[in-house]
């Protein structure tokens, strides 16, 4: 093979089995239990060039992304990638060859919130460089010049959740720059970005396309087509074009787009409209006061640990507006649409809605798919609030005839292509007749014929007087369809400046000016720059002390010694730099069990001398003592565990206990593994509630309820909530697994943390305060 | 470690998977692959979850409270194998560990002496009968550990001699614990079925996907 390629297709397809895919509207490739999505690809990328794959949804790039990426393996043919031939119909999958070339490639995918690891953004970014067996120092190198070139650098010790799409998208990006590798492979990763960011990856991109790197953009964008030297386009498993981007893109002019517009008669939706909004419109028109719909007066809300959210919000929205909402990333677009549909209660203000029935259309809506079929799944809301069997058939048959889903309305809703789940879960929404509409970025992540039938569709809707608001980042959509758009500002609080700034390249003297004025107005603590990060105390020793501790409050039995533990935990309160009033906050799950305790002794213990005796009631001063000795024991624990989880995060407890067991790894046992698992789950809780406070309002708003009702209707209604979680979570590990083998999961055994422990005079000095207080507390012990 | 490879999740995989190229490949695959690391960590962030809902449901005795991630690693359990029980058993509980180090103690020893005896006794003959008859195998064991551990670290959580508590073993201890593993029987024979289904898809699209 010629060095000199990056990857080399012979003969390549590939095949699912065992599961049917049904076709879509624009293929007719159906077979029974088996599919083509690729068939005999031929392709070479030479090593530097930046390639274009475009294809619609459903024309296989996203298996052709996973097969380059190294994830999956062809059914047949011969891949290459750089040197190492990692399948061949002779010999099959060879394991190794596939682990030594991913380390060449870096892999984005649409969802960055399925690639991020780590608890911090700059440790994930430290992930690969980790995994590779890099120093620390040079880790940390890596890790904030790839944040400084995507300008993320602010965010270095945020927690990724709390980011918006968008920059959660800019730290995958920083994660797949770290590690430096030859390749960079992205899968559609500009679906959930908006512009200016957009400009400022594109930025990036450019720049390390110059110094030699070679890029892979997988999109259905042609407009993307411009930027790169070559265009592949992809149609129904096959190449259907190569060329240079000049000629792809002279091809488009003359030849139109890719694909033929859909046409759907606009006016034939009147049955799906709900006669209260038509009559409403109607009215409007006659009278110049409109009649208000959203009423929402200083409305804030604003996460933990992050100052992104909504700040003294105003907003009125009148019956029959197609209101559009756009803002850069982390403006608190989703969080007012999460307001709006009553997922998010607002922390502060009033906000009144008088819809009859809201819509609800969350970030990728495929998710609240439930039912074993698509018109079981569509039939769930109406069915839900009586609507007469005949009619929800009416209804059903109208929008699937709409949509174009009539051939599958009998079909499983886990076997569809991505677009399709996408209108089944919309149709499973209008079907309700919502008088008012609330969607959040509903084409995002589909091909242009998709998107092109949701907004034929959000037109005739609007046009028959369904109230919209929609959030999107398309121009074009708000000149199109929006009677009002609405602009969020950043309230973000220490990007604003780069936001205006024109993204530029990371070596111009305008980056470093940005980056001052931050650091001046910025209200967290920065990151020390270019440096490993070190605690104050060594997480193993502070881990060990605590956990002494710990146990050391069980054996605190007279008033001086628990004396001594209150000495001891307000220690940790002062360490710990907690305000009192967020510790009140965070023990109130505590207090019920340490009163509990406290009184069980207290009526339980009845030696010592009686101080009260009343009818069944009786009290002495020993139950007195056990009462304030056991509640305070308990209080003592509390305090000290939510003090120390502000001194070291759960994460660095997981490394701490990582790397104590370490001896064990040498008689077999995964340390590692397990820790990563640890990790991971914390990971996960976010991702997870999120998932299923949104799965819960969305399937609340189509009438599930537990609390009452039938039995029968009770159990669907914990089905319609469980299955959705579960099977979203599922679809989440599943993804992040990929991250994991894509970011140097196989290389575990190289791995070299970059937050370095060591054991410093503190730490000798935690030690000797733990062994002085064991002390004093058997001196105080035996004075009584 | 190893030997569970073997009778942990090929039995999903092996109806849908026709290549035989493939079965090769995949047995040559260590236990530890990606997918295996996210999908006890997906487990052991739903019992996690459910480890902090806390529900009185014996009146007679209110401080003893139900919590529902026994379930989540029986589930695991049945599908993974004794060992994922352990593994997730241990993880979930390592919060509680260091928030309250004797009951966090307690419920890793409890979940753990549930879930192994199930899942290896599933394990041997995956049949809806074999569920049953391991689970109420489990419960046994479960209820014996719940009280043996409950006479040993009652004494330092309140000011009660040993025999007293003993005396509370038959009217409270002991049906506390029988409610306790009747509820987790129940709820894990109605989920298992729906959960074990996405599994089984979700297992079968993965290998129809062919990752490496």
């Amino acid at each position: 093979m010629n060095p000199s390629l990056a990857i080399e297709l012979e003969h390549v397809s590939f095949t699912y089995t065992g599961i049917a895919k049904t076709s879509d509207s624009h293929t007719s490739a159906v077979h029974n239990d088996s599919y083509n999505a690729l068939h005999d690809i031929n392709l070479s990328i030479p090593q530097g060039q930046w390639v274009t794959i475009i294809g619609t949804n459903g024309s296989g790039k996203t298996t052709l992304s996973r097969l380059l990426a190294g994830i999956s393996a062809p059914s047949s043919g011969r891949l290459t990638l750089y040197g190492e031939t990692v399948y061949d119909n002779s010999v099959s999958i060879n394991r190794e060859a596939y682990i030594q070339a991913r380390r060449h490639i870096s892999y984005v995918t649409q969802n960055p919130e399925d690639q991020i690891v780590g608890a911090t953004v700059k440790d994930d970014v430290a992930f690969e460089p980790e995994n590779l067996g890099w120093q620390p120092q040079d880790t940390a190198h890596a890790v904030y010049s790839s944040l400084d070139d995507t300008r993320m650098t602010n965010f270095a010790n945020h927690d990724p959740h709390n980011l918006s799409g968008g920059q959660q998208q800019r730290v995958a990006f920083s994660s797949a720059l770290a590690p430096q590798t030859e390749l960079l492979i992205l899968d559609e990763p500009f679906a959930f970005v908006d512009e200016s960011a957009r400009e400022c990856l594109l930025e990036t991109l450019k720049n390390i396309h110059k110094s030699g790197k070679t890029i892979i953009l997988i999109t259905h964008h042609t407009q993307l087509a411009r930027y790169s030297d070559r265009v592949v386009e992809l149609h129904n498993g096959e190449v259907k074009r190569d060329m240079s981007s000049t000629d792809y893109i002279s091809h488009v002019h003359t030849h139109g787009s890719l694909l033929p517009p859909t046409q759907n008669n606009i006016e034939n939706l009147g049955i799906l409209v709900s006669s209260h909004a038509s009559a409403q419109t109607a009215h409007n028109t006659l009278n110049s006061h409109p009649e208000l719909l959203v009423d929402a007066r200083d409305i804030s809300y604003s996460y933990t640990d992050s100052e992104s959210g909504i700040h003294n919000f105003n907003m009125s929205i009148a019956r029959g507006e197609f209101v559009t909402i756009s803002g850069p990333n982390g403006s608190g677009k989703s969080t007012l649409a999460g307001m709006l549909s009553g997922a998010l209660r607002p922390s502060l203000g009033d906000m009144n809605i008088y819809a009859k029935r809201i819509g609800f259309v969350m970030q990728r809506p495929e998710q609240q798919l439930f039912a074993s079929t698509v018109y079981d799944d569509i039939a769930f809301g109406p069915r839900n609030f009586g609507v007469d069997p005949q009619e929800v058939d009416e209804r059903i048959t109208q929008i699937t005839h709409f949509l174009g889903l009539e051939s599958i309305i009998r079909r499983p809703v886990w076997n569809l292509s991505g677009g399709q789940q996408r209108l089944v879960a919309l149709a499973g929404i209008l079907v309700m007749k919502p008088d008012f509409l609330i969607l959040d970025e509903p084409t995002a992540g589909v091909d242009t014929a998709t998107a092109e039938k949701i907004l034929t569709l959000l037109k005739s809707l609007h046009r028959s007087g369904t109230t919209i608001v929609m959030i999107t980042h398309s121009l074009n959509h708000i000149q199109q369809l929006a009677t009002r758009a609405i602009v969020l500002n950043d309230t973000g609080f220490d990007i604003t400046s780069q936001k205006h700034e024109k993204c530029n390249t990371p070596q111009s003297e305008n980056t470093h000016e940005v980056r001052d004025n931050t650091q001046i107005s910025a209200s967290t603590p920065l990151p020390s720059q270019q440096a490993v990060p070190m605690s104050r105390f060594d997480p193993r020793v502070l881990t060990i002390v605590t956990l002494c501790v710990l146990f050391t409050s069980f054996a605190l039995e007279t008033p001086w010694q628990l004396f001594l533990g209150v000495v001891v935990a307000g220690a940790y309160v002062a360490m710990s730099h907690i305000q009192l009033s967020k510790l009140v906050k965070e023990l109130h799950g505590f207090w019920l069990f340490i009163a509990f305790m406290g009184l069980f002794n207290l009526f339980f213990v009845q030696t010592g001398n009686e101080i009260i005796h009343t009818g069944m009631l009786r009290i002495t001063d020993a139950g007195v003592w056990s009462c304030i000795l056991y509640a305070g024991r308990f209080a003592l624990l509390a305090v000290i565990a939510v003090s120390t989880m502000h001194i070291l995060p759960a994460n660095r407890i997981t490394d701490a206990v990582e790397s104590m067991c370490k001896p064990l790894k040498k008689i077999g046992f995964p340390v590692h593994e397990l820790a990563l698992t640890t990790s991971l789950s914390l990971r996960f809780l976010p991702i997870i509630t999120h998932d299923f406070r949104n799965v819960m309002t969305a399937q609340s708003l189509r009438g599930a309820t537990i609390t009452h009702g039938p039995f029968s209707s009770r159990i669907k209604a914990i089905q319609a909530l469980i299955i959705p979680s579960f099977s979203s979570a599922l679809r989440h590990a599943d993804k992040l697994s990929i991250a994991l083998d894509v970011r140097g999961f196989d290389n575990l055994s190289h791995r070299v943390p970059w937050r370095i422990m060591r054991v410093t005079w503190r730490d000798y000095a935690l030690i000797a305060t733990y062994i002085a207080y064991l002390i004093a507390l058997l001196t105080v012990g035996t004075m009584l | 470690m190893t030997s569970y490879t073997q009778n942990s999740d090929n039995s999903h995989s092996q109806s849908t998977n026709s290549q035989s190229n493939q079965e090769t490949a995949e047995s040559l695959q260590p236990y530890w692959t990606s997918q295996r690391i996210a999908i006890y960590a997906l487990f052991t962030t739903l019992a996690i979850v459910l480890s902090f809902i806390q529900i009185p449901i014996f009146p007679a005795a209110p401080f003893l409270r139900y919590d529902p991630s026994g379930i989540v690693v029986l589930l695991a359990g049945f599908a993974y194998g004794p060992l994922a029980a352990v593994i997730i058993s241990v993880l979930s509980a390592l919060p509680h560990v260091f928030t309250n180090p004797f009951g966090g103690l307690i419920l890793i020893a409890c979940s753990i002496a549930f879930s192994v005896p199930s899942a290896w006794l599933y394990s041997r003959n995956r049949t809806r009968k074999t569920a049953i008859i391991s689970m109420i195998v489990g419960a046994v064991c479960f209820i014996a550990t719940a009280i043996i551990l409950n006479l040993i670290i009652t004494p330092f959580y309140t000011a009660t001699p040993l025999s007293a508590v003993i005396a509370m073993i038959v009217p409270i201890l002991l049906p506390f614990n029988l409610l306790k593993a009747g509820i987790h029987l129940i709820i894990t024979m109605v989920c298992y079925k729906p959960i074990t289904g996405l599994l089984k898809s979700f297992t079968a699209s993965q290998t129809a996907s062919r990752r490496v």
